[in-house]
Formats: structure tokens, C-alpha cells, sequence
């Protein structure tokens, strides 16, 4: 298939798979998040603020777990083909690109649209009252442009995130046609030990996804974070009986297709918690450790790079992104493996991996928090002496607390949901609750694995809540 | 042999939902009721007879054999503790062991037990196994993925 | 006294020259067309931009290897002068020792320093509770306990009405200027430098001229003031 790591014509099929449905994911997430994301902006309505912090949910699932989620819904005998033969009409298969991009759609819709209301809540009330007053149309005075702004940002993050999709790929997908980069990697390392395969492959996917995370990183100038959120701005364009309506529709469209899976995840498991194993609560314990330690390294580091500033450190943020968790994980274990066993070393290596995957992300939301505490207060700190560590307790933390929590909690909860280095070289009692329910499906016991899923969503979703309502309780978040 | 693996795949291959990255989320889909049928162990059937007292899963039967899959355990040459090890060996040789590895490990194991096999892995064993040694293996590996590969790609 | 000695300021395009004397305990004003250069001179004194040439000289020392927290220096933003998330005691005492944590004695001068300021009691207030004329008290009162003999204020009060702004100037005058600490105050206002300052300093067209009376310079400005003065 391939000879001294060159390039076969299989790998190329993969190239052009990979690309093909990464753009056409980023594009539909991209297009479908402008209206949800101007009836988010412009309505309120009961239950608005609890949407909005679920739309981060599916970004925080185990693959697995949204896939079988999706499945529920759109599979073969999911809930849309039994509502269609109940209707006398024939199936409609998810299986194919169309699934791909689905699946991608679902996952990553939400974060288009968060960094889309957020372009919107950053344009202030007063241009709207202008618009107002002088009757002009808001959507070409002040939408567009911001659009214009924001949407190359979120398509080109969106592009990065989906070139090292693999199982979303491969399943959905249906079989071989469907390979990625990333799948193609998997069986290089996995069953061929081909490492000189595996690094050119490696190199030819951090190139793209570096590119495209380069161009996100570039591209995308609204910050990540959960500020901005709040309530809508008062409009007074868009009053029309036919818009409200249209927005409702919309909404209501938004909800069903972030929420319905979901919930189909938590019935699956709720049946499967009487089920789970003992084991459970040593691997929620060990989740949670390496949920804490992975979170404390990306803030660590995140910290770090913002405070040094620099398109050096912007770069080394965002390369993480580019990387695929397969390829980082491998390249540390062969790196530590002559120096420590591998089983004592899986625990410590999935949190620095998963602290690391978290770190652009990371990045985004402090870097803008830390850049306006030193815009606002710099000056007078220096002129009181207020340096070094001192500056960063006094000054920078407590003003950045709001970024602090939400960054924190994405990097817990991506950190709890990800099967990462662990999967493949841990032993026997260092299993994390995505391994625990790897091993439950290996071993026959689905519901069980659902009861773990359930666990684990759980898990991931409360670490979230927690950091981030403690960064919202700060000080400065009422001043 | 009939058929050659190629044109054999590519018969199939408009019928074949989908491919997984593991055994675990093929089965997972099958259970959901994804696909009819799944590429998994003759044993599976046992499996849901016995723990779940369901009798509805067959496994098809392949004229040609099915290929065994081997676990083992083994004794390291290099080890420090021979004899803790030929104690262990022994061990797993015992009836004790070896009547609880179908309902647990849902294999066959390497000595029959003297109660014999529990229902559903007599029944349903394949007439015919294959066996291939780790070199026959090694060599037919890459021309059967690539064809695999060649034909489901299309 | 004050000795700004061939100072050259650059700061992108914009380009400041100063040779001059400020004697110990005056207060100055420091006038001119926006634009023209007053923010960048107290910058440069402040410590927050490094001269092209020349020598800032505060009783025969020169400031200009200093940091700015290590000059003889207080300074007062036109905004932003204090921390949103500390209270009004804790901002305070941030001027004797940068720590979240001030001594009982630190907290007693804090104390004192708000009470001279008029705000007895408020010490636990953070910012966004207090109003615009007691968050300035509060940045004053964390100016008396720096006692740095040297005070620049860079349209601190500009936020405030024109009755509080004439309190806050007073206010300055009798707690700062009675100990006798060197005020440069920018500002807009002839009645402001009327009411408060003994010398003007003109800042035109990229040029600091000498401090002269304050009086005087109002009933007859120069012709490049004039413009400005109206």
C-alpha cells in the first residue's frame, strides 16, 4: 500500500474525503448559525439563558456517545424513519456524506452560533437605536458587516476542528469510502506499527489543519467566552408579526435538533445506571483528577502564553489545535516510554494531552480578558508598583476571573469526555469513565455503557457549570 | 474458494451499512438495530441466550470455516519467578477456571470442563476452523485489507 | 524642583520638546490645544515613556533610569484610577505597599486618609457602589498616603460636574498642597487653573514653555494660547 512512507493513492482518496466534508460541515454549521443566532440576539423568551449554555453540550460529548445520540434519532431505527413508516413512506438512510456533515453540523452548530451571538451582542444598543432614529436598514448597516467579521472565524475553526474527525467519519460515513487523515493514521499505527506511514501522514494533516487553525486563529476576532450572553439588545427593527414568527420557528428548530439527541442519550442511560459496574466510582474518581490536573495545565500554560504575548505565542496556542490527539498521545508515550512503564505513565500523559488539546481553546477566552485588565489598570499598577507575581494576584487574576471560569470549564469538561492516550495503553484499574464505557461495550454490556455515558455527561457538564458560575461570581462581574 | 475476495466484496458492498472503528461500536449499532447482521464471534449468540435469556440471535455458519480467534496466557522467559508461574499456568488449567471462561470471557475454553459446555456454545459451533499461523497471517494481511479497502471504497 | 533639561519626547509621529523648571511646592497647570502634548509630557515624567534625549531632574536626580513606581512620583488617570474589584480601603492602601492584605496600621492610615477625604466609614464600598465624586475622593485619599512629593493629574475630575470638580480641587489644594507636594494638573479650564494654580505651564504645538504666573498668563495670554483660550 505504501512504500518508505510515501504517499498512496488510497492516502489521497482520504485527502479529498477529509477536505470534502470538512468544508461542506463548516459551511451548513456556518449557515445554519446565522439565523438561530439572530433570533438568539433579538428574542427573549423563557428558558433563553439555559439554551444558550446547552448549546455547549454536544461540543463537550464523547464522539461516541453523540454518534449513538444521532443514530437515535436519524438511524435506521431511530425515531425520524419510524415516524416516516408509520407515515407509509420509505426510510431515509443517514449513512454517506450527508451523515457526515449531519453529525458534524450537530456538533458543531452550537459553537458557530455562540461565536455569532457574540459578534451580535458585541455591537452596542446605541447602533440600533441609530438605526432607529434615522430608519435605516439594520441588516446592511450593521449585521453584514458584522458578519463579514465574525463568519470567516467560526468557518475556518469549524474547518480545523472537523479535519481530524475519524470515528464521526468512518461510522456515519459508512465504511472505507468515508476514510479520513485521521482513519487513515489510526490503521498506520494501530494495526500496520508503521510508524514511517503514520509521520508523513502526520506531517501532511498538521500542515492543513495548521493552516486552518492559523487562519481561524487569525481570522476570528471575537473572543471565546460565556460573556455577552445575557439578555438580547431591545430592538426596535424586526417587531413584524411574520418575523417574530419566523424567529419562533427557528428557535424552536435550533432546540429540537441540539436537544433531541441528547435526550435520547439520557433515556438510553438512565435505564443503564442501575447497571453499571462497581468500578464506576474509582473511574469517575480518576476522571475527575485528571479532569482537575489537565484543566490546571492548560491554565498554566494558557496563563502563561497570554501573559508573554507575541505572534510566537499565539502560534504555539494554536497549534494544538492543528494536532491530532491520536498522533500528540502516541509521540509522548514513545518519548516517556524509556523512561517510565507505560502503565504508570497513561494517567499522568492523558492530562497533560488533554491539557494541552484544551490550551487554544484556553487561550482564546483569556487572552482578550488579560489584554483589557492591562489596557484599563496597567498604568496605574506600574505607577503603584504592583509587579511580577503581585500584578498577576492583585490585577490580572481577579479581573480575568469571568475568562478564568469559563475557560477552565471547557477545559474540565473536553477533558472528562475525551478517551484521549488513556484508551490505548492503560491497565487494569486506571480506567477513566470513557474507557470504563469503552470496556462495557467490548464486553456486550450497552446499557451499562449508556448508564457510564449518562455518568460521564453528567460529569463533564457539572465541572463546566461549576468553574463557570465561579467565574461569574466575582467581583468585577457586577462592577 | 469460488468467488475471489474482490468481486466477493464488491457484491457486498452495496448492502454494508457501515464500518466501524472497533468491534464494540459495530455491535453497539447492530443492538440498536442499525444493521440484520454484524461481524462479530460465534459465541455472541450464547452470549444473549445465556445472560439475557434470549434466544433470538443467531450466528451464520460459513462453509469454508471460521477463523479462530486465540487468547493466552503464557509464562515470560525472562521472568524472575518460574515457578510462580508454572504454579499460575497450572492453575488456569484447573476445571475451577477453565468452567467459568464461557460465561465470562464468552470463548471456549482451552480444556472442556467436566460438566461440559454450557448451552449454546455446543450448538452453535462452526463445522469448520481456520487457523493460520502469525507468519501466513502477516503475509496475507495487507493484500486482504487492500482489497477490503479497493472494494468498499467505491 | 522640577528640571526638565533638553527633553525630546517622541511618541510615533508626534514630537515633544521641553526645557524648563518647576519650583518645589508650586501648583501648575498645564495648558494647551488638544493634541498638543500635555498627556505626553506627564507620561514622560510618570515614567510610561522613555525620552528620546534629555534629562528629567527631581532635586538634582535624575528620574529617567527609574521605574515609574520607584519615582518620587503620584499620578491620577483621567479614568480608570481605581481597581473595580477591590474596595475603596484595599485601593487605598495599595498606596503604601502593593498587597491585598495592609497591616493594622496600614488599615488605620487608610482609614484616616479616607476620613480626611470625607468618606468616614466607607472603606468596605467597592467602586461600582460609590459615586463618581467619592470614587475620585477615594483615588485622592490613595494619593495622600503614597506621599510622593511629586503629583500628576491628567484631567482626573474631568468626569465630574463643575460644583463637585471645584470640591475635588479644593479638596487637593488643602490635603495635598498643604503638605507640600509639586502639582501638574491638566486641564481645560481657566477658572479650574484660576482656582487652583500658582503657575500655568503652556503646552503648544509640540513645546512645553517655562511656567509662568497664573494670573497674569490669563489676562494676557501668549498668541499661540489665545487661540485656545478663546
Amino acid at each position: 500500500m505504501r512504500a518508505g512512507g510515501g504517499l498512496g493513492a488510497a492516502d489521497l482518496a482520504a485527502l479529498r474525503f477529509t477536505l470534502t466534508q470538512a468544508a461542506l460541515s463548516a459551511l451548513f454549521a456556518c449557515a445554519l448559525a446565522i439565523p438561530l443566532a439572530r433570533a438568539l440576539a433579538r428574542r427573549d423568551f423563557p428558558g433563553r439563558g439555559a439554551f444558550v449554555m446547552l448549546l455547549g453540550a454536544p461540543f463537550l460529548l464523547p464522539t461516541i456517545v453523540a454518534v449513538m445520540g444521532l443514530l437515535a434519532l436519524f438511524g435506521r431505527g431511530g425515531l425520524l424513519n419510524g415516524a416516516l413508516a408509520a407515515l407509509g413512506l420509505p426510510p431515509v438512510s443517514i449513512y454517506g456524506l450527508h451523515g457526515v456533515v449531519l453529525a458534524h453540523v450537530f456538533l458543531n452548530l452550537p459553537l458557530a452560533t455562540r461565536l455569532l451571538l457574540l459578534g451580535w451582542s458585541a455591537i452596542p444598543a446605541e447602533r440600533f437605536r441609530l438605526a432607529a432614529s434615522l430608519g435605516a436598514p439594520v441588516g446592511a448597516l450593521i449585521e453584514r458587516p458584522m458578519l463579514r467579521a465574525t463568519l470567516p472565524g467560526a468557518f475556518a475553526a469549524i474547518f480545523a476542528l472537523c479535519l481530524t474527525s475519524f470515528a464521526v467519519a468512518l461510522i456515519l460515513g459508512g465504511g472505507p469510502r468515508a476514510t479520513t487523515l485521521e482513519l487513515a493514521l489510526y490503521q498506520a499505527i494501530r494495526f500496520e506499527a508503521d510508524f514511517a506511514a503514520a509521520a508523513s501522514l502526520a506531517l501532511l494533516q498538521y500542515a492543513l489543519c495548521g493552516a486552518a487553525a492559523l487562519a481561524a486563529w487569525r481570522l476570528a476576532r471575537a473572543p471565546l467566552t460565556g460573556a455577552g450572553l445575557g439578555r438580547p439588545v431591545e430592538r426596535w427593527d424586526a417587531q413584524g408579526a411574520g418575523l417574530r414568527l419566523l424567529d419562533a420557528l427557528i428557535i424552536a428548530a435550533g432546540v429540537l435538533f441540539v436537544i433531541l439527541p441528547l435526550a435520547l442519550v439520557l433515556l438510553r442511560g438512565l435505564d443503564g445506571l442501575a447497571e453499571m459496574p462497581p468500578s464506576v466510582r474509582g473511574a469517575a474518581g480518576r476522571s475527575l483528577l485528571v479532569a482537575l490536573a489537565a484543566t490546571a495545565i492548560a491554565l498554566g500554560l494558557a496563563l502563561a502564553l497570554a501573559l508573554r504575548g507575541g505572534p510566537l505565542a499565539e502560534g504555539a496556542g494554536a497549534l494544538p489545535l492543528a494536532a491530532s490527539s491520536l498522533v500528540l498521545g502516541t509521540g509522548l508515550l514513545l518519548l516517556i516510554r524509556p523512561h517510565l512503564p507505560l502503565q504508570a505513565a497513561a494517567l499522568p500523559v492523558a492530562a497533560l494531552l488533554d491539557g494541552l488539546l484544551a490550551l487554544p481553546f484556553a487561550l482564546r477566552a483569556l487572552r482578550p480578558a488579560l489584554r483589557e485588565a492591562e489596557a484599563r489598570h496597567g498604568r496605574l499598577a506600574t505607577a503603584l508598583g504592583i509587579t511580577g507575581w503581585r500584578r498577576l494576584r492583585i490585577l490580572i487574576l481577579p479581573l480575568a476571573r469571568p475568562a478564568l471560569g469559563f475557560a477552565g470549564g471547557l477545559a474540565a469538561a473536553l477533558s472528562a469526555g475525551s478517551l484521549g492516550a488513556i484508551a490505548l495503553y492503560a491497565g487494569e484499574g486506571q480506567a477513566t469513565l470513557p474507557l470504563l464505557m469503552a470496556r462495557l461495550m467490548g464486553a456486550y454490556r450497552m446499557e451499562a455503557a449508556a448508564g457510564v455515558a449518562l455518568l460521564l455527561l453528567a460529569l463533564a457538564f457539572g465541572l463546566f457549570a461549576v468553574f463557570d458560575l465561579w467565574g461569574r461570581g466575582g467581583r468585577h462581574a457586577r462592577a | 474458494m469460488g468467488m475471489r475476495p474482490p468481486a466477493i466484496w464488491q457484491a457486498l458492498a452495496d448492502n454494508i451499512v457501515t464500518v466501524t472503528p472497533g468491534w464494540s461500536e459495530a455491535y453497539g449499532l447492530f443492538l440498536e438495530g442499525e444493521a440484520d447482521l454484524v461481524l462479530s464471534y460465534s459465541t455472541s449468540p450464547a452470549y444473549h441466550l445465556i445472560a439475557e435469556e434470549d434466544p433470538g440471535f443467531v450466528a451464520l455458519e460459513m462453509e469454508e470455516g471460521h477463523y479462530l480467534q486465540v487468547e493466552v496466557a503464557a509464562k515470560v522467559a525472562s521472568t524472575d519467578v518460574p515457578d510462580l508461574a508454572d504454579a499460575f499456568l497450572a492453575f488456569m488449567l484447573t476445571d475451577a477456571v477453565q468452567s467459568v471462561i464461557p460465561t465470562t470471557n464468552w470463548m471456549y475454553p482451552a480444556v472442556t470442563p467436566a460438566a461440559g459446555l454450557p448451552e449454546g456454545f455446543e450448538s452453535m459451533r462452526p463445522a469448520v476452523s481456520l487457523f493460520l499461523t502469525p507468519e501466513e497471517a502477516a503475509a496475507l494481511r495487507e493484500p486482504a485489507i487492500g482489497a477490503w479497502r479497493e472494494a468498499l471504497s467505491r | 524642583m522640577l528640571v526638565l533639561e533638553g527633553l525630546h519626547l517622541r511618541a510615533g509621529d508626534f514630537r515633544l520638546t521641553a526645557d524648563l523648571t518647576v519650583p518645589k511646592g508650586a501648583a501648575v497647570a498645564v495648558m494647551g490645544p488638544s493634541g498638543g502634548g500635555k498627556s505626553t509630557l506627564l507620561s514622560a515624567i510618570a515614567g510610561f515613556l522613555a525620552p528620546a534625549a534629555g534629562r528629567i531632574l527631581w532635586a538634582g536626580r535624575d528620574l529617567v533610569p527609574l521605574a515609574p513606581a520607584a519615582r518620587p512620583v503620584g499620578i491620577l488617570f483621567q479614568d480608570n484610577n481605581l481597581f473595580p474589584h477591590l474596595t475603596a480601603l484595599q485601593n487605598v492602601a495599595l498606596g503604601l505597599r502593593p498587597s491585598l492584605r495592609p497591616t493594622e496600621a496600614e488599615r488605620d492610615r487608610a482609614e484616616a486618609a479616607l476620613a480626611q477625604v470625607g468618606l468616614a466609614g466607607l472603606g468596605k464600598r467597592y467602586p461600582a457602589e460609590l459615586s463618581g465624586g467619592q470614587q475620585s475622593r477615594v483615588a485622592l485619599a490613595r494619593l495622600l498616603v503614597q506621599e510622593r512629593p511629586l503629583v500628576l493629574m491628567d484631567e482626573p475630575f474631568a468626569a465630574l460636574g463643575p460644583a463637585l470638580r471645584a470640591e475635588m480641587l479644593a479638596l487637593t489644594r488643602q490635603t495635598l498642597m498643604a503638605r507640600g507636594a509639586t502639582l501638574l494638573l491638566v486641564t481645560h479650564d481657566p477658572g479650574d487653573a484660576r482656582a487652583l494654580a500658582d503657575l500655568i505651564l503652556p503646552v503648544v504645538e509640540g513645546r512645553a514653555h517655562p511656567p509662568r504666573p497664573a494670573a497674569a498668563l490669563l489676562d494676557d495670554p501668549p498668541p499661540a494660547l489665545r487661540a485656545y483660550l478663546g
